[in-house]
């Protein structure tokens, strides 16, 4: 031993049993907060990823702009990058009834518009079209097809490109044609939107209002990728502000859970040594070494239990980006699953660092005010008060139940101490649960099924066609088909194949409408968000669960020399089990209660705040209450087995 | 010359009901080097008088004055180098520190008070205590008289002026309450220490250069028992 400091880390060896625990609460309550801080980067990420594929990676558009304001929009040093789409109308293509447009090749991939093969069209008798409509064809590169513009005039063209599938006009089968920019100015477009993607770091709202009042452009015209700007926190829209207001409460109740969470657990640990302080203070230690000592002992768990915590909820965000990328490698495929490690990591360990140092400032605080009395007088500085309620107890329980109760009542700082332990993760569920709300998930497509394909046709489908379809393998016929639709849904298995059967049979009077790419990005709005959503919610619960049994196993083996005594004057094993049952369930029930009368409240003001309709959360009550009676009773099992294994006379003489 | 001397003190717990006056009016001095034996019967306060005067507790009123110094008028972390540099404690319980070691609870004042144990004397003191063989053995591995010994050690590591007792043979059988009584009284020759001892056992008070009877608060000095 070199200083006096060293007196930590033996102590804490010395109590192996204890520190685990310890450390394990500390563990838990980094992992919650990393959990959700990381699960949240996670989400703005996935969120991100998918509003780019969706809707694009711009900020705002100008609608029918003047090549004035174009250009000067243009040359603007705070905007990245900008281009022209125009909606040239309806056209032909070999007769068939197409879709013709317009895209500046240089903005084409910040809309989607990804060149599978060849080139965009520069010629004027060129044009690009999608890779389903060449594949359903079977053109290539370099054929050429008869066109009729909207203007009516048609001719040949030469296919210069090919460029990845649409969702939407695969779904509608309807193809899209692209124009050279030579073609495109010879026609009249129906809209014309001007693209602006701004730099880095630019205040978009401002630099919107200046363009515009400069400009003179009327507030109509301006259009907003509001998914985008939202998550990038440069939205004007009052829905998506509330919500971000109702994130702040939710995800500072974290911070708040966490920082209660360590704070107990360090404060269990300081509670039960009061002697030992007073012992340090009679030899002469300052106030402010006993301070040291304890914030030696909390830097050492927290050492020991942040890189795990943090490592715990990097995995809870691991198994949340898994399941979304499973679900969706189409949109999710580039994201790597262990790519926002930055960021979200850093504030976790950062919030974790800082939880930790808030937490354990007061416990050193009061052990620091231990004064060295207690070392004399031997008392622990709990006070065993309210001889009488025990009377009523006891008329109305057996003696050791009344006991536990007691035990339980009676330790004002233990019950506060577990109580709002128990209460804070109920609180924190109860509000996380209005997130769990359609309105916050996006939306959901209403029907029980949708199809992956549909079969259309003007000239009606015989019903020996459907017999067929019906039988091939890996697809199902959804609902009753009619004459003119036949709706079939894909089992998952070897879709490409099934789907190439379904082109077999079917003749040219009939459309296929391939759905699947058009509904999986309709499902993923809601599955991102619910991912996450259930996500966070699961974290919170499990994590309550685990710190509730890990604070009432702590509370029971601080307290082993007093139950061996117990054990000593002629308790029996069966009496100490209902003891400690009896205190474990009053604990479990004072948090849930408070638990929930402040989390119901909690969750009224958000809904409130929200303008969305309140029913008393029933089901959820029942819930909360049935896991923590169960809870309470798990808890005890353990330690309860380790306290009956020890014998007794080592027990007492251990402390 | 006065190690430590009070005036007027008194020290009064609860109100009301349940008030106790501990000590009243209590005015006792003590020379360098002597060694002072306190008894009386139980709840007189002469564990409250000990608190007061190795300034663990606040008095109600009066006040102490230890080497020249008035204890109460000392601020916290003052106080707390004073207690570590000047006062010593024994108590009846051993009071040692589970995690340390025998030879790491008797430094335990020395490194708290920012100072490299002189091992020469610390080899001299575990010798002086019978506690060579000992010295990397957990407190629980001790038996009580060994252990008290060790809480002896302890309160003379870092020489302080005064040493405290509070029945440091409580809890020993007589041999080695005799070895634990030889130690002290060795000390206070060696080191020119000053004892306050507090003791039930009358034989171990005839020790004592001079014996303080309590009695409901207040305290009187027996007749020189050996000058
Ligand atoms: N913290 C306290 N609160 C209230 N009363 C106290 C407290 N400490 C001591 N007393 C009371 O003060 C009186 C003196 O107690 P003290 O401990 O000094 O007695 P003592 O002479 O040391 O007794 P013993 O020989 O049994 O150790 C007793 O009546 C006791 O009940
Ligand atoms: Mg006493």
């Amino acid at each position: 031993m070199k200083t006096y400091l060293d007196l930590a880390p033996k102590y804490l060896s010395g109590h192996k049993n204890k520190t685990r625990l310890t450390v394990l609460s500390v563990v838990m309550a980094v992992a919650l907060v990393v959990g959700i801080f990381s699960m949240l980067d996670a989400l703005v990420t996935f969120e991100k990823a998918q509003v780019l594929k969706s809707e694009g990676n711009y900020h705002i558009l100008i609608r029918n702009p003047t090549q004035t304001e174009i250009d000067i929009i243009a040359s603007r040093i705070d905007v990245e990058n900008s281009g022209m789409l125009k909606d040239l109308g309806e056209g032909k293509i070999n007769d068939e009834m197409c879709a013709m447009g317009y895209m500046d090749g240089n903005f084409a991939g910040n809309l989607n518009i990804v060149l599978a093969e060849g080139e965009a069209p520069k010629n004027d008798n060129e044009i690009m079209l999608e890779k389903w409509y060449l594949d359903q064809l079977a053109l290539h590169i370099g054929d050429t097809v008869n066109i009729a513009l909207s203007n009516g005039i048609a001719d040949d063209y030469v296919i210069s490109g090919v460029i990845n599938d649409w969702g939407a006009t695969k779904a509608a089968s309807i193809p899209f044609v692209f124009v050279s920019k030579g073609t495109s100015e010879g026609l009249s477009a129906v809209t014309s939107q001007y693209f602006v993607l701004f730099k880095v770091g630019v205040n978009i709202q401002n630099t919107e209002r200046e363009i515009a009042a400069g400009l003179n452009i009327s507030a109509d015209r301006v259009g907003y990728n509001e998914g985008l700007l939202a998550l990038m926190l440069q939205t004007k829209n009052n829905r998506v502000l509330t919500f971000y207001l109702i994130g702040m409460v939710l995800f500072g109740l974290v911070l708040v859970t966490g920082i209660v969470m360590i704070y107990n657990t360090f404060n269990i640990s300081v509670m039960d040594r009061v002697r030992q302080f007073g012992l340090l203070r009679c030899i002469g230690a300052s106030k402010k070494q006993i301070r040291r000592i304890v914030r030696r002992e909390s830097l050492i768990i927290s050492l020991k239990a942040i890189p795990i915590g943090v490592l715990g909820g990097m995995f809870i965000t691991f198994i949340c980006s898994g399941i979304l990328k499973i679900y969706n490698p189409y949109l999710f495929g580039d994201i790597s699953i262990f790519s926002f490690s930055g960021i979200g990591i850093g504030a976790g360990v950062l919030t974790g660092l800082l939880t930790v140092l808030i937490a354990s400032m007061l416990p050193a605080k009061k052990a620091a005010k231990v004064s060295p009395v207690n070392a004399v007088t031997g008392s622990e500085s709990v006070k065993i008060s309210g001889r009488q309620k025990q009377g009523v107890l006891t008329r109305l329980f057996p003696v050791e139940i009344a006991m536990g109760v007691n035990n339980a009542i009676n330790k004002k700082r233990t019950l506060i101490l577990m109580t709002s332990s128990i209460a804070i993760s109920i609180i924190l569920l109860l509000g996380f649960s209005v997130l769990v709300n359609p309105a916050f998930m996006g939306m959901k497509t209403d029907e029980p099924y949708t199809p992956d394909l549909t079969l259309t046709s003007d000239q009606g489908i015989t019903s020996e066609l459907s017999e067929k379809l019906s039988q091939i393998e890996g697809g199902e016929v959804l609902g009753k088909p009619t004459e003119h639709q036949i709706d079939l849904q894909l089992s998952g298995k070897n879709d490409e194949q099934t789907v190439n059967e379904v082109a077999a049979v079917i003749d040219e009077t009939i459309t296929l409408h391939d759905k699947r790419q058009l509904n999986a990005e309709a499902d993923n709005a809601f599955m991102t968000i619910a991912v996450f959503i259930y996500g966070f919610v699961a974290v919170i619960a499990l994590i309550s669960i685990l710190n509730m049994i890990n604070t009432m196993n702590t509370s029971i083996v601080s307290r082993s020399k007093y139950l061996a005594m117990l054990r000593a004057v002629g308790m029996s094993d069966k009496q100490l089990n209902k003891m400690v049952l009896a205190q474990s369930i009053t604990y479990s029930l004072t948090g849930c209660i408070t638990g929930c009368v402040l989390g119901v409240v909690l969750q009224k003001e958000l809904l409130d705040f929200l303008a969305t309709d309140w029913s008393f959360p029933l089901y959820q009550i029942v819930g909360i209450t049935v896991i923590c009676i169960m809870t309470g009773t798990l808890s005890v099992i353990s330690p309860l087995k380790k306290i009956k294994e020890t014998v007794i006379s080592e027990t007492i003489t251990s402390l | 010359m006065n190690i430590l001397s009070t005036l007027n003190l008194y020290k009064t717990y609860g109100t009301g009901e349940t008030k106790v006056e501990a000590l009243k009016q209590v005015s006792i001095s003590v020379s360098k080097g002597e060694f002072v034996s306190v008894i009386g019967p139980s709840g007189s306060g002469k564990s409250t008088l000990l608190n007061m005067v190795g300034a663990l507790d606040q008095p109600t009123s009066g006040m102490v004055t230890i080497d020249g110094r008035e204890v109460h008028k000392m601020k916290e972390e003052e106080l707390s180098v004073f207690r570590r540099r000047n006062i010593g404690f024994i108590f009846q319980s051993f009071n040692l520190i589970p995690e340390l070691n025998v030879e790491e609870n008797i430094v335990l004042p020395i490194l708290l008070d920012y100072q490299k144990p002189d091992q020469h004397y610390i080899k001299e003191l575990l010798g002086l205590l019978g506690l060579t063989e000992r010295k990397h053995h957990l407190p629980s591995q001790l038996s009580g008289g060994q252990q008290q010994r060790v809480a002896i050690g302890r309160a003379l590591a870092t020489k302080p002026a005064i040493i405290l007792a509070d029945e440091p043979t409580g809890n020993l059988d007589s041999k080695n309450s005799q070895d634990v009584m030889n130690l002290l009284k060795l000390s206070v020759a060696q080191y020119h220490q000053t004892v306050i001892m507090i003791t039930h056992n009358h034989s171990y008070a005839s020790f004592a250069d001079r014996v303080f009877q309590v009695n409901d608060g207040m305290v009187r000095e027996l007749g020189a028992s050996r000058r």
